[in-house]
């Protein structure tokens, strides 16, 4: 699998599991989108879709490391870049 | 009787993680020990938080911890009162999930019927040891259930509807709690920190602690010494988050603004509050902010025990409460393990060492996950 | 103690979570009413909330591993988690309270309730007795609104007390609303 490929499948599983967590999200979340002040993500939305990236790619994402998924984007980066270790 | 009819606490049993009596557990808190630490079945179970408070020589059914914990706290508190518990007595009891254990092990596929093993199985517990018949409730507000059900007492006995109530909360260690709160990122990475500036969450523990209440005219009538007075309960509701506290503290403040009301005293009258402290970031940061808010310039000494103590969930207040009865008749406000530095704007600063003063007002805390809010005000036994 | 409004429903959701949104749908009305929201106080009396999710979560955390289970469900495991959504659905910020038992919950509630606004602690309050669906039966509330004065209805609680107390809480909900239905 090259790396477009699995970054585009990355996305896709993001982005459904944050319809998932919230219908009312509208279809094709571009990106950059952030998750507080984009999509009214609250504390718990984002405990859970970070329990869902765990379960799906075999992570532990530490307490200390919620921080760095505000967006989208950020969250593909961190999921590729702790894949790949 | 009238809403003015004093109520008092003639006998208290507690088992906890530093002790199961009263003067154990104020001897270790004194001292700021804490019984924190990792437990090697919590580790070998896969469990990302193996760190919690738990009590170690107390053994039973493991299906009836709860009950079990219950009932020995409430005959500890019998013995304490001197009193012959009448077949009318009421019992008020506060819990979270009930026995955990038979929820886990029902789940896992065992033939449980858990109708007997929710929190009115504790209740149930308590009358049939005592074969009691009178009033009794069965209090599931969470964190705040211990204070809930000696408000409950409070309102019993001034209504008439007993002499004489148990009342408190027991909560055996949840494997399930422990899985939710970690999942739900609540957990400390370390130990438990309330107010600090380097907080990090709570700990999970367990326990319960009963208290014997009468009406004071009563209880002086058999000769009995009131060790504390319970003058009134706050609530409110925050109507916020499922979780995640209003974040002014507005609803905290609110319950504590309630029993002061219904107390008939000010803010400035208070000498010790006994915080929720639960050190999560957010809970804590409320109630700094309730705090300060309500208080102002006469915030009076805070300290808080879920350092010590983790967090015991429904039998949280009613173990803190015991505390506040311990140090109104020491006449100290114990530390708060785990505090080391408050934050540097808007923060609290705990006690770090016992704190000898006089203290006459006490308000005890006890604030729940989804938002549900209690404070009980305490008095020194005065005639 | 007086009565102003009441409604009943029967519901099917099996979680808590699903279930308290087809049971805030039934009973708003009764939320609406012209009150400061901290002078409404709220009640809930039920024999099981919290037991279908609190199973659920732990079958799901042993499936999928306790240290990376999932955290969505967990707030439902606690028996508070329905009277807390209904304080968030209707902006009800008054005493807030859970009892768990049969009819001697539900008897208490109301008792509560009539307490805290003969005392003036709040102006009305809501008791909401919640059986939730268990795999024999589904799920059934009763929800009744408690003023001071002027109720369409009025409840003897002493003569409720004798008619369902020890008796189911689901028994005691037909009991009750066969009350209001004939005052």
């Amino acid at each position: 699998m090259n790396a477009t490929t699995m970054t585009g499948d990355i996305l896709d599983f993001v982005t459904g599991e944050l319809c998932a967590i919230r219908p009312s999200l509208p279809a094709g979340l571009p990106p950059t989108a952030r998750y507080t002040a984009d999509l009214n993500f609250d504390s718990l939305d984002l405990v859970e879709l970070v329990a869902r990236i765990e379960q799906r790619y075999g992570l532990k994402v530490p307490d200390a490391d919620l921080q760095q998924f505000v967006s989208l984007d950020a969250t593909l980066q961190y999921i590729v870049t702790h894949i790949e270790r | 009787m009238n809403g003015k009819t004093r109520v008092v606490i003639t006998g208290v049993g507690v088992l906890t993680p530093l002790g199961n009596a009263p003067e154990a557990l104020w001897r270790a808190l004194r001292a700021g020990e804490s019984a924190a630490h990792e437990w090697p079945d919590l580790v070998a179970g896969g469990y990302r938080c193996a760190r919690a408070c738990r009590i170690s020589a107390f053994q039973c059914d493991p299906l009836r911890r709860g009950r079990a914990l219950g009932i020995a706290a409430a005959e500890q508190a019998v013995r304490h009162a001197g009193v012959t518990l009448p077949e009318s007595a009421g019992v008020f009891i506060g819990s979270t999930l009930g026995e955990s254990m038979a929820f886990e092990c029902a789940a896992e596929g065992e033939a449980i019927d858990l109708a007997d093993f929710r929190v009115p199985s504790f209740t149930a517990g308590v009358r049939e040891r005592f074969g009691l018949t009178g009033p009794q409730q069965s209090l599931a507000t969470a964190c705040a259930a211990g204070n809930y059900a000696v408000g409950a007492a409070l309102s019993a006995l001034r209504q008439g509807r007993c002499n004489v109530a148990l009342a408190g909360g027991a909560e055996p260690f949840s494997r399930l709690s422990l899985v939710g709160f970690s999942r739900s990122r609540a957990m400390a990475s370390g130990g438990c920190r309330p107010f600090d500036a380097n907080r990090t969450g709570m700990l999970l523990g367990e326990g319960a602690a009963m208290f014997v209440m009468e009406r004071a005219e009563t209880a002086l009538q058999r000769g009995a010494t009131p060790l504390a007075e319970v003058v009134s309960l706050g609530l409110s509701c925050d109507a916020h988050h499922p979780t995640a506290p209003q974040p002014e503290g507005l609803g905290m403040r609110a319950a504590m603004q309630a029993a002061l009301q219904a107390g008939g005293i000010t803010p400035a009258e208070i000498d010790w509050v006994n915080a929720h402290g639960s050190g999560t970031r957010a809970s804590d940061a409320a109630e700094a902010k309730a705090l300060h808010a309500l208080f102002g310039d006469t915030l009076p000494a805070v300290s808080g025990s879920k350092g010590a103590l983790g967090h015991a969930l429904g039998a949280a207040s009613a173990i803190e409460l015991a505390v506040c009865v311990q140090g109104l008749h020491d006449q100290t406000v114990p530390p708060t393990p785990g505090h080391e530095q408050p934050e540097a704007e808007g923060g609290i600063a705990c006690t770090r060492a016992p704190l000898a003063r006089r203290l006459r007002w006490v308000l005890n805390n006890a604030f729940a996950f989804g938002g549900v809010n209690s404070a009980l005000l305490l008095r020194a036994w005065a005639a | 103690m007086q009565i102003d409004a009441f409604r009943s429903l029967d519901f099917d959701a099996r979680l808590e979570r699903e279930a308290m949104e087809q049971i805030a749908d039934g009973i708003a009305a009764l939320f609406d009413i012209e009150a400061p929201r901290e002078r409404i106080g709220l009640i809930v009396a039920s024999d099981n909330a919290g037991t279908a999710t609190s199973v659920q979560f732990w079958l799901d955390a042993m499936r999928i591993g306790v240290a990376v289970a999932s955290p969505e469900l967990f707030p439902w495991c606690l028996a508070n988690a329905p009277c807390g959504a209904l304080a968030r659905r209707f902006r009800v910020t008054g005493p807030n309270a859970t009892l768990l038992g049969e009819s001697d919950a539900l008897l208490a509630a109301l008792d509560t309730a009539a307490g805290q606004v003969t005392q003036r602690q709040v102006d009305n309050a809501v008791v909401v007795a919640l059986c939730f669906a268990n795999g024999h039966a589904g799920g059934k509330a009763l929800a009744l609104r408690v003023c001071a004065d002027n109720g369409r209805h009025s409840l003897d609680l002493g003569a409720l007390r004798t008619l369902v107390d020890p008796v189911p809480l689901r028994a005691g909900i037909d009991v009750l609303c066969g009350q209001l239905n004939r005052c």
